[in-house]
């Protein structure tokens, strides 16, 4: 009965394992969704290449659902590739984020710009 | 005693098993289905970049010819020979090596800045037969046109009125309405009902050559509008339709995205507008 009891056991602890073996793709894709919609949307509206951090922090706040942080670092380039300026938008996020790139010409297509975000839920 | 003990051990095992085999069902769906779903994601990831690169080829694109569609026109707005004709391939190559040093994928954009604009869907072709930055403006493959609407502005004084050279009227043809400003008097304005098949000339008499609109003629419902005269004239066409939901890709010209570790690729037109 002892041996019953302990094979049961590890079969019902092994089948937990399987149970509650953590699926987080769909939060994955949810936050990549989130940021690329941003970023798209700030891209549109041309206010990513005023390059005025205050400005993008504010229009980002307005957009950004309630229980997500974004953080990114935009690069502005010349023509050419070579790499003009950056600021940071927001703290960095270190833990528990996923990353995105947005690839675009500013509104006077003078200069082209990188904006790499990182968005994590609070 | 012991046989009741061996029989309850035999039938939890059972349950057990049984439990188990349920939860490895369940964990092997769950497995294919976030493969599934990390395909989306990636193919989420890709339409997102093909957008931001339409978006940053039509930024560069508006510089040049400024683009726009109504909800059943599209509407084609430069200067007549374009200045821009320098700026504008330097411009489209310098963004297209960017964009494909910068992409997280295998990126291809397979871009000539030579500014053929396809009108979907009616495949109708807005571009410079002799060149960008030239003298000519055609579309082409226009047999489902509705109508031309074309606005001229010269700035110049001494621009005489303008005047027909032939006309080929059919109340059944294809509409056309001209408009042209900046002459010395006022401004002319004309609208006809003109075969598509017979060629129909307006001609624009300013010092130093003439503007000339042709329209129809051999090939079905085509409009040219030759400026030969070295002044620049600011020329905007509308191109009416009878459907809605018009769209402006590059003619022949196309993003490639690779996505190789999932196996996903993926070739669009590139829309403009």
């Amino acid at each position: 009965m002892t041996v019953g009891l302990v094979i049961m056991l590890s079969i019902i602890a092994i089948s937990t394992g399987f149970f509650i073996l953590p699926d987080n793709s769909l939060n994955q894709i949810q936050l990549r969704r989130i940021g690329s919609d941003i970023f798209a949307s700030l891209d549109y509206e041309n206010v990513l290449d005023t390059f005025d951090k205050a400005a993008i922090e504010g229009n980002i706040s307005l957009i950004l659902p309630f229980n997500t942080n974004v953080s990114a670092v935009i690069k502005k380039f010349s023509t050419n590739g070579d790499l003009l300026d950056q600021i940071q938008i927001n703290s960095d996020i270190r833990d528990k984020f996923i990353s995105g790139k947005r690839v675009f010409a500013g509104n006077a297509a003078t200069n082209f710009y990188v904006a790499e975000y990182k968005v994590s839920f609070r | 005693m012991k046989m009741k003990g061996m029989f309850f051990s035999v039938i939890v095992l059972l349950l057990s098993l049984t439990l188990l085999g349920f939860t490895f069902l369940l964990f092997r769906s769950n497995f294919e289905s976030s493969a599934s779903v990390l395909r989306m994601g990636v193919t989420d990831r890709i339409i997102d970049e093909i957008k931001s690169y339409e978006n940053g080829l039509h930024t560069i694109l508006d510089k040049a010819v400024n683009v726009r569609t109504t909800s059943n026109a599209v509407v084609f707005i430069e200067d007549l020979p374009n200045s821009n004709a320098k700026s504008f391939p330097e411009n489209i190559n310098s963004f297209k090596n960017f964009a494909e040093a910068r992409s997280d994928f295998f990126l291809r954009l397979n871009i000539a800045p030579n500014l053929g604009l396809r009108m979907m869907p009616s495949q109708a072709i807005y571009y410079h037969p002799r060149g960008f930055g030239n003298e000519t403006i055609e579309v082409t493959n226009a047999s489902t046109v509705a109508r031309y609407s074309i606005n001229i502005t010269i700035n110049r004084t001494g621009a005489t009125p303008v005047s027909w050279n032939t006309t080929n009227e059919d109340p059944n043809g294809i509409a056309f309405d001209v408009t042209v400003g900046g002459l010395t008097g006022t401004d002319f304005t004309d609208s006809k009902n003109l075969s598509r098949t017979s060629a129909s000339r307006l001609s624009i008499k300013v010092p130093g050559g003439n503007i000339e609109i042709y329209i129809g003629g051999s090939e079905n419902s085509r409009l040219v509008i030759n400026n030969t005269n070295s002044i620049v004239a600011f020329v905007k066409t509308s191109v009416f339709f009878s459907q809605s939901s018009n769209y402006v890709t590059l003619n022949d010209q196309s993003i490639n995205i690779t996505a190789g570790e999932y196996n996903i690729s993926r070739i669009d037109a590139v829309r403009v507008a």
